[in-house]
C-alpha cells in the first residue's frame, strides 16, 4: 500500500501549491496539470479536484444558508471549467456533483421548514428509503444479476444473494458517513417522500426527462423562502460544507481498504485469477485476499502502453524481486504519473508470496478457459453499468464471456460517474503514437495511420459485478448507486 | 576583472551545497535569427505563428511547464512588441502560472551567442539552465534529464552541456533538410566528441578532428542521423565562454565545435539520446509541416489539438480528425483522416478535405479539394478550388476556381484573383518593405514575374502591393546560408547592418577565407561591440590579445581593425557641428592602453595613423577627426614628431593614397606643419604651446 501513496511530482506541489495560493490561481495551476496530462490515474485526479474544491469553498463569499443558491451555482461554473480543461476525465465531474450534492444536503439538513420536506434531495437522503428494498428487489428478480445466468461459475445465485445482504447490512452501518447517520436520525427528513422509494426507477427516469429543462437547484421553492426565513435563521453553512468535503477526502483515501474488505468474499481458496490493467485499489485487493487464501494471479502485460517496462523486467527479473529494488529503477527513470505499472504490481505480490505469472494479452484466449475469474480496475463506471479502463480490456472481456468467466471489476465509488455513454469515443483518451512504433522509422511515420487508444469502452453485459467501497452491484443495479451518490439533481456539467 | 571572481565565487558554492533553493531556470531565443520562414515572418514573428491553430511559442512554454522549470527567460528581438504583449495577455504571465516570465527585448541581440553575452551581462542565471529556441515542439521529461546533467556534473566538473538528441533515419519527413551534422560520440554514446556542421554543398571538404582524440578514444561512434532537437541542459559556465570568445553566433557551429575543437578549454559536453518522446524543432518551412503532421498525428501527445492549449476546445474523433466547436460542414462534405477544422469555420458542399489544418473562422466553398493544406484563420477560399500541401495565412481570400500548388506559400491579407492558378515557387505578400526594395534580389524577382503580379494588383487597394520573395520553396533544401545572422525582421538603424553582413560572409566557413581577413573582422566587430557597450579597456585588450593569438595575426592586423573599428566609433558619434576635440579626446584618453599594446616603433605609428586616415575616407569631418586624433595620440606620447612626419611624407601608403584619402589628409595639415615648426625648432616649451592649441580647435 505504501506504493498507493506516491504521487506525481505535479499532484504533490499541486496539493502543497493549493492551500497557499488563491482558488482562481489553484484552478489554473490544475488545469494546466490536467491539460498536461501530468496527473493521469482517476484517484489523483480526483484528489486534487477535491483539494480545489475544499480551497474553493472555503474561500467562497457565499457562506450563508441564504446564499447556497450562489454557492452551489459557483461550484457548478467551477465544475464546467474544469470539466472543460480534460472533458475525458470524467472524475472530475463525479467530484463536483458530489460536492454539489454535499451543498444541497447541508441546506437541507439546516432548513427545518415543512416546506423543504419533500425537495427532491442528493441521493443520500434517499439512500435511506432505497436501502431496505433493494435487497429484496434482487432477491425476488435473479435474473436482474448477469451473475446468475451462467450455472457452474464461482459465485452462485446464493452467492449473490449473500453479498448483497452483507453489503446492504453494512451499508446501512458501516457506508453513511457521519454526517449523513446525523442526517437520517433526524426522523422529519428520513423518509422525504413517501412513495419515493417504490418508485425510485420512474423517478430516475423522470428526472432523465425533465432535469435538462428545469434548473434542478430548486431555486422556485427556495427563494420565497429565503425572504422570509433568511434574517430569521442564517445559517452559516460553509463548515459543514467543509467538513463534508474533507470526509469525501477521507473516502478517497480510504477506498482501497474498504474495497480490499470484500476480497474474501470473491477470492477463493486455489483459484486462478486473471488480472488486466494495474491499480493500487486491485493491488490492495489481491493483497488482502492474500493474507488468508492461497491463490494464483495471472497478469496480463498490455501492449503498447504497459509493454516495455514489462518486457524490462522479463529480461532482469532480479532487479524486479523487491519493490525497494523497483522503487530505485523507476526513480532513474523518468518519473510518469502512472503510479502503478504490471510490473510494480508483479513485485509487489511476489514479495508478499503471491504466484504470479505474466502472459502477453495475445495468450489471454488460451489461457482464458483455465482462469476462475477475471479481476480488472476501472477508470471510470458509467451509469449504465458499462465502464473505461485500460486498453485491451474490452477484448479480454469478450473473451471472459465466452469462456463463461465472470468479469468483476474493483474500484471506487467516486470513479462512478452518472453520465451515459451516448457517445463512448468520445470519452475515451487516444494516447501517443510513439508507444506503438519508433518515431525514428521513416517508413511508417507519415505513411501508416497509428492509434493508441489508452482507455477501452467494456460495455454493461461484459461485466458481471463490480465491486465498490459501498459494496457489490451488478451492472443493472448501478443506476441505484448513481441515485445514492448523486441524486436526482442533474448538474449538466458538459 | 572583478566579474570573473565573482563568477569563480558563485560556481564554488553551487557546487558545494548542490543549491536546493535555486530556481530551475530556462532560456527561450525567441527568434531563429534567420528568414526561411519569410514572408510569413514580416508580420508575425516565428514563435506566434500558429501551428496546429496555437501559437508555436504555446508548445515550447507547455514543454518547460511540464519539465517543472520555475523561472523563464525569454529573449526576443523580432518583433519584440508583439511577443511581449503575447505573453502579458497569457495566462503565463499569471500568478498561477507554473513559472515566472520574464521577455527581455535587446535591440543588439543579432545571434544566439549575443543571447548568451547579454545573459552573462544580466547576471540573472543562478545555476545550470535549459536553454531552448521558441519553437520547439516535445513532450519529454526534462526532470530525468537534469538529474543526469547534474550527477554528471558532480562527478565530472568540466561537463558544462547535455544536449538532447534524438535518432532518425535519414528519409524521415522531420528530418530538415539540408541541415546535416556529424556528431562524434564516445564508445557508450554519451560524450559529445566533436561536432562538425556539414554543408549540403561542399561535401568534399576536409574534416579536422582534435589532436590526440584518437588517442585517447580508441573508440568512437560516427553519427549522422541525429536530429538536433536544440534542447541543452547548459552550465552557468556557458555564457562566460560566450562573452570571452565574442565571435561565436551558432550554439552548434560556433559554440559546441569550438569547445571541443580546443582542448584548452578542457570542457566537455554531453549527449541525452532520446529512447521515448517527441522532440522537434520548427527550423524550416519544411519542419514546419512535419512536425504540423507529428501533432496531429498524436506522436506529440499530450500536446496534440484537442488538449485544448488555449482556450479551444477540440474534440477528437477517429482517424485523427479534430474538431472544434460551431463547425459547420456541409452534408456533403468530406472530412478524411488527419485533419484539423477550427471554431467557426464553414465548410461548402462536396468539398473533400484530406490531412488540412483549417484555422477559425474560415469560409471554405463548394466543391473545395484541400488536401494537406495548411490553412490559418479567417482564410476564404471559394468554390471549385484547389489548394494542396501549401501555407495560407490569416485573412487570406481565394477566388473561385484557383488553383494553389504545393509548396506555395500566401502570406497575411493576400488576395488571389479568380481562377488563377498559384505556383509552387509563389511567396505572395502584401508587405513590402523598403529594406527589400534596396537589398535587390527581391525587385530582380518581381520583375520576372510581373504578369501574375499584375494580376493581383488589380484586385486590390492601390496601396497594397504583391511581393514575392525568393525563398527556397516549402520542400527544398535551403540554399541561402541557414543560421546567418539577419534576424526575422530587419531592425532600421543602420550600424547593425555592416557588421551583419560581414558576420554572414564568414558564416560560410570556406577554407580559401584568409585568417588575416577573418582576424580583422572579427576584431573590428568586437572592439566596436566592447566600445559601444563601453566595456573597460582590459577587456577588449584580453579580446583582442585572444583573438591575436589564436589567429596568430601581425601586429600589423592588430593595428588596422583597431584602427576600424575606433573610427568606426568616433564617426558615429560624430555631428555636424561641436567640437570634434571634445569628442575624441575622452574615447582616445581610455583606450590609450590599447595603444601602448600595439605601438612599438615609429613604423608602428606611420602605419596606425594611415589606417586611421584610410578608415576615415569619405567620412563625415574626416579631417577635422583625423587631425584631432593625431594630435590626441601626439600628446598622449603614443606618436612623436617622427611618427607623424613619417606618415606625413611616405604619404603614398601601401596602398596608394585615393583621392579621398588625400582630403583626409589635408585636414591635418595644419597640425602637421606646426608639428614640423616645432620639429626644426626642437624647443622645450613644446608642452604649454600644445594645450593652447587644443583649445584652439
Amino acid at each position: 500500500m505504501a506504493v498507493a501513496d506516491e504521487q506525481p511530482p505535479a499532484l504533490t506541489k499541486f496539493l502543497k501549491a493549493v492551500t497557499t495560493v488563491k482558488a482562481d490561481d489553484a484552478t489554473e495551476i490544475l488545469t494546466g496539470i490536467l491539460k498536461r496530462r501530468e496527473i493521469k490515474s482517476s484517484r489523483n485526479v480526483a484528489k486534487a479536484v477535491t483539494k480545489l474544491l475544499l480551497r474553493f469553498v472555503s474561500q467562497n463569499r457565499h457562506t450563508k444558508l441564504s446564499e447556497s443558491q450562489g454557492l452551489i451555482k459557483d461550484v457548478r461554473d467551477l465544475g464546467r471549467y474544469l470539466v472543460a480543461a480534460q472533458p475525458r476525465e470524467l472524475v472530475i465531474g463525479n467530484i463536483v456533483r458530489r460536492v454539489l450534492g454535499v451543498i444541497r444536503e447541508e441546506c437541507h439538513e439546516s432548513n427545518t421548514l415543512p416546506g423543504f420536506a419533500d425537495l427532491p434531495l442528493g441521493g443520500r437522503l434517499s439512500r435511506a428509503s432505497s436501502v431496505g428494498d433493494e435487497s429484496t428487489d434482487l432477491g425476488s428478480n435473479p435474473g436482474s444479476g448477469t451473475a446468475t445466468p451462467h450455472s457452474g461459475r464461482p459465485f452462485s445465485r446464493d452467492g449473490v444473494e449473500e453479498d448483497i445482504d452483507a453489503m446492504s447490512r453494512r451499508k446501512s452501518k458501516a457506508y453513511i458517513p457521519p454526517n449523513l447517520r446525523n442526517l437520517t436520525r433526524q426522523g422529519s427528513i428520513a423518509l422525504p417522500n413517501a412513495n419515493f422509494g417504490e418508485n425510485n426507477l420512474q423517478h430516475a427516469l423522470f428526472s432523465l426527462l425533465t432535469a435538462d429543462g428545469i434548473p434542478l437547484d430548486y431555486s422556485p421553492k427556495l427563494k420565497p423562502v429565503e425572504s422570509k426565513e433568511a434574517p430569521v435563521e442564517d445559517k452559516d453553512i460553509r463548515g459543514d460544507v467543509i467538513e463534508g468535503i474533507k470526509e469525501l477526502l477521507e473516502e478517497l483515501e480510504q477506498v482501497d481498504e474498504q474495497v480490499a474488505a470484500h476480497s474474501e468474499t470473491h477470492i477463493h481458496a486455489n483459484e486462478i485469477v486473471m488480472v488486466l490493467g494495474s491499480s493500487p485499489t486491485l493491488q490492495a485487493f489481491l493483497m488482502r485476499a492474500a493474507v488468508k487464501r492461497k491463490f494464483t494471479v495471472v497478469m496480463i502485460e498490455v501492449y503498447p502502453n504497459d509493454f516495455h517496462e514489462t518486457q524490462e523486467m522479463l529480461r532482469a527479473p532480479s532487479k524486479f524481486t523487491t519493490p525497494t529494488g523497483l522503487k530505485q529503477l523507476s526513480k532513474n527513470s523518468p518519473a510518469k504519473d502512472e503510479p502503478l505499472t504490471t510490473a510494480e504490481m508483479k513485485a509487489t505480490l511476489a514479495s508478499i508470496g503471491v504466484e504470479s505469472i505474466l502472459i502477453p494479452d495475445s495468450a489471454v484466449p488460451a489461457v482464458m478457459s483455465r482462469v476462475n475469474k477475471v479481476l480488472m480496475g476501472s477508470h471510470v463506471i458509467l451509469r449504465n453499468g458499462s465502464m473505461i479502463t485500460t486498453a485491451g480490456a474490452r477484448n479480454v472481456a469478450r473473451c471472459a464471456q465466452e469462456h463463461a468467466v465472470p468479469v468483476v471489476v474493483v474500484s471506487g465509488v467516486y470513479k462512478l460517474s452518472p453520465r451515459y455513454p451516448f457517445d463512448p469515443d468520445s470519452m475515451l483518451e487516444t494516447g501517443e503514437s510513439s508507444a506503438v512504433v519508433g518515431w525514428a522509422d521513416a517508413g511508417v511515420v507519415g505513411n501508416a495511420e497509428i492509434f493508441n487508444p489508452t482507455m477501452d469502452f467494456v460495455p454493461g453485459e461484459l461485466v458481471d459485478h463490480y465491486i465498490t467501497n459501498v459494496g457489490g452491484y451488478t451492472p443493472q443495479n448501478l443506476y441505484k448507486l448513481v441515485e445514492e451518490q448523486y441524486g436526482t439533481a442533474n448538474d449538466n456539467l458538459e | 576583472m572583478a566579474p570573473t571572481s565573482k563568477r569563480g565565487s558563485a560556481k564554488k558554492s553551487g557546487l558545494l551545497e548542490e543549491a536546493p533553493e535555486a530556481l530551475l531556470q530556462a532560456v527561450i531565443i525567441a527568434d531563429s535569427f534567420n528568414r526561411r520562414f519569410r514572408p510569413l515572418t514580416l508580420e508575425k514573428p516565428r514563435c506566434l505563428l500558429p501551428l496546429a491553430n496555437t501559437p508555436i511559442i504555446e508548445y515550447t512554454l507547455e514543454f518547460l511547464a511540464l519539465g517543472g522549470v520555475e523561472e523563464v527567460l525569454l529573449y526576443c528581438h523580432a518583433h519584440h512588441d508583439q511577443i511581449t504583449e503575447y505573453i502579458r495577455e497569457s495566462k503565463w504571465s499569471k500568478d498561477s502560472s507554473p513559472f515566472q516570465i520574464r521577455v527581455i527585448y535587446s535591440p543588439s541581440i543579432m545571434s544566439v551567442g549575443d543571447v548568451m553575452r547579454e545573459l552573462d551581462q544580466s547576471r540573472l542565471i543562478q545555476d545550470d539552465f535549459i536553454l531552448v529556441s521558441g519553437d520547439i515542439v516535445s513532450n519529454i521529461s526534462l526532470q530525468g534529464i537534469l538529474q543526469e546533467h547534474k550527477a554528471r556534473r558532480l562527478k565530472d566538473k568540466s561537463c558544462i552541456m547535455t544536449s538532447v538528441l534524438r535518432e532518425i533515419s535519414p528519409r524521415h519527413s522531420s528530418r530538415p533538410r539540408g541541415e546535416n551534422a556529424l556528431f562524434i560520440l564516445d564508445q557508450n554514446r554519451e560524450r559529445i566528441l566533436h561536432y562538425e556542421y556539414l554543408k549540403q554543398s561542399d561535401s568534399e571538404f576536409p574534416m579536422l578532428l582534435p589532436r590526440d582524440l584518437g588517442k585517447s578514444f580508441p573508440t568512437m561512434s560516427f553519427q549522422e542521423n541525429f536530429l538536433d532537437c536544440c534542447i541543452d541542459i547548459v552550465s552557468f559556465e556557458v555564457p562566460p565562454l560566450f562573452t570571452e570568445n565574442f565571435d561565436w553566433q551558432h550554439s552548434r557551429k560556433d559554440f559546441l565545435h569550438g569547445i571541443l575543437m580546443d582542448e584548452l578549454y578542457g570542457k566537455t559536453v554531453y549527449a541525452h539520446i532520446l529512447k521515448s518522446g517527441y522532440a522537434g524543432r520548427i527550423q524550416s518551412l519544411q519542419t514546419y509541416d512535419a512536425i504540423l503532421q507529428d501533432i496531429i498525428r498524436r506522436w506529440t501527445y499530450p500536446f496534440c489539438p484537442d488538449t485544448n492549449l488555449s482556450q479551444q476546445t477540440y474534440k477528437y474523433t477517429r482517424g485523427h480528425v479534430y474538431k472544434d466547436a460551431k463547425v459547420i460542414l456541409a452534408q456533403s462534405a468530406v472530412i478524411l483522416d488527419n485533419s484539423i477544422i477550427g471554431a467557426g469555420t464553414s465548410i461548402g458542399e462536396r468539398t473533400i478535405v484530406e490531412g488540412a489544418s483549417i484555422g477559425r473562422n474560415c469560409i471554405i466553398g463548394k466543391n473545395v479539394r484541400l488536401r494537406s493544406a495548411i490553412i490559418w484563420d479567417n482564410v476564404v477560399i471559394g468554390d471549385n478550388c484547389s489548394v494542396e500541401g501549401c501555407v495560407i495565412a490569416s485573412d487570406a481570400y481565394i477566388g473561385d476556381g484557383s488553383i494553389v500548388k504545393q509548396g506555395a506559400v500566401i502570406s497575411f491579407g493576400v488576395v488571389i484573383e479568380k481562377g488563377s492558378n498559384v505556383p509552387s515557387t509563389a511567396r505572395y505578400t502584401k508587405i513590402c518593405t523598403t529594406k527589400e526594395k534596396e537589398s535587390g534580389r527581391f525587385t530582380q524577382v518581381v520583375h520576372s514575374k510581373t504578369k501574375s503580379l499584375n494580376e493581383y494588383e488589380d484586385s486590390e487597394d492601390d496601396e497594397d502591393e504583391q511581393r514575392e520573395t525568393a525563398m527556397g520553396g516549402l520542400y527544398d533544401p535551403e540554399d541561402e546560408s541557414d543560421y546567418s545572422d539577419i534576424s526575422d525582421f530587419e531592425d532600421d538603424d543602420e550600424d547593425g547592418e555592416v557588421p551583419g553582413k560581414k558576420k554572414k560572409k564568414g558564416h560560410a566557413r570556406t577554407p580559401s577565407e584568409s585568417e588575416a581577413d577573418s582576424f580583422f573582422r572579427e576584431a573590428c566587430n568586437s572592439l566596436l561591440g566592447a566600445l559601444k557597450q563601453s566595456h573597460s579597456v582590459d577587456i577588449m585588450i584580453l579580446e583582442l590579445n585572444g583573438l591575436r593569438m589564436s589567429a596568430n595575426a601581425e601586429f600589423s592586423e592588430v593595428r588596422r581593425a583597431t584602427a576600424a573599428a575606433v573610427i568606426a566609433y568616433i564617426c558615429s558619434k560624430v555631428t555636424s557641428s561641436g567640437d570634434i576635440s571634445k569628442l575624441v579626446d575622452p574615447i582616445l584618453e581610455k583606450l590609450l592602453p590599447l595603444f601602448n599594446r600595439m605601438i612599438f616603433e615609429v613604423k608602428d605609428q606611420a602605419e596606425l595613423l594611415g589606417y586611421i586616415q584610410k578608415e576615415l575616407t569619405d567620412k563625415e569631418r574626416a579631417g577635422a577627426v583625423m587631425q584631432a586624433v593625431s594630435m590626441k595620440l601626439y600628446n598622449e606620447d603614443l606618436c612623436d614628431d617622427e611618427g607623424i612626419l613619417s606618415w606625413w611624407n611616405d604619404g603614398n601608403g601601401p596602398q596608394g593614397e585615393t583621392p579621398g584619402m588625400a582630403k583626409v589628409r589635408e585636414g591635418a595639415r595644419a597640425f602637421v606643419k606646426w608639428i614640423e615648426k616645432q620639429d626644426s625648432d626642437d624647443e622645450s616649451e613644446e608642452e604649454s604651446e600644445e594645450e593652447e592649441s587644443d583649445d584652439d580647435e
